[in-house]
């Protein structure tokens, strides 16, 4: 399985470091999200920053 | 760049019993530390609001989302040929369908607070099936790795 951590928020500089999200092509996606109790799932997400910008907007959408 | 093709036909979801909708903890009621394991077919729906989210806000990344689908063709014969068409062994062996649009779910908590998209209809997922590889003890004994099937054989 394509399992990915977020080493120094690199691949996903909007959510924790301590995410990680699996990542196939197409792409379909499975990101869990331990610090904000979260698990997110989408399929067939463009390449690019869109993951990025897309997990960033659900987690703005965490009331503080 | 993806050279193995293996794929598995999942939906993302399991289809939900129409019976799924309980009532979740009360605000009052400080949160269980048992967690929540759905039973087969029947997880749990919450609106955003009761797990903390902003419905609008929710609303606007699934936008994002959707406006931000994957733009190659849905005909996933035709996406495969033309991604992986020059490379050896590029034969599709397998069932290949045209894929759902842009789909996917949200879980805060452990229930669904929203939920977009054909999200139960099967569609290829790509990669799922991906080694990671594998490793011995230091010793180089493989006593965690299971035996390899004894075949029977006639006379021993």
């Amino acid at each position: 399985m394509n399992w990915f951590l977020n080493t120094a928020r690199k691949p996903l500089p909007h959510v924790p470091e301590t995410a990680v999200a699996f990542e196939g092509n197409g792409r379909n996606i499975i990101y869990v999200d331990w610090e904000h109790d979260l698990v997110v799932v989408v399929r067939w997400i463009r390449g690019g920053d869109a993951l990025d910008t897309f997990l960033g907007q659900i987690l703005a959408a965490i009331a503080t | 760049l993806f050279g193995a093709l293996f794929a598995c036909w999942i939906a993302v979801d399991p289809p939900v019993a129409s019976s799924a909708q309980q009532p979740r903890k009360s605000a009052a009621t400080p949160a269980p530390a048992a967690a929540y394991f759905p039973p087969r077919g029947e997880w749990q729906q919450q609106t955003p609001d009761a797990e903390g989210m902003d419905r609008s806000k929710l609303d606007q990344a699934i936008a994002y989302a959707v406006a931000n689908e994957n733009p190659a063709t849905k005909d996933l014969a035709l996406d495969i040929a033309a991604t992986f068409g020059r490379e050896p062994f590029d034969t599709v062996i397998g069932p290949v369908r045209p894929r759902a649009a842009l789909n996917g779910l949200v879980i805060r908590h452990g229930v669904i607070v929203a939920e977009w998209g054909e999200t139960r209809r099967v569609d290829m997922t790509f990669s799922v099936t991906k080694r990671i590889g594998r490793s011995y003890p230091s010793d180089g004994s493989r006593s965690h790795v299971r035996p390899a099937r004894r075949i029977p054989t006639t006379g021993s």
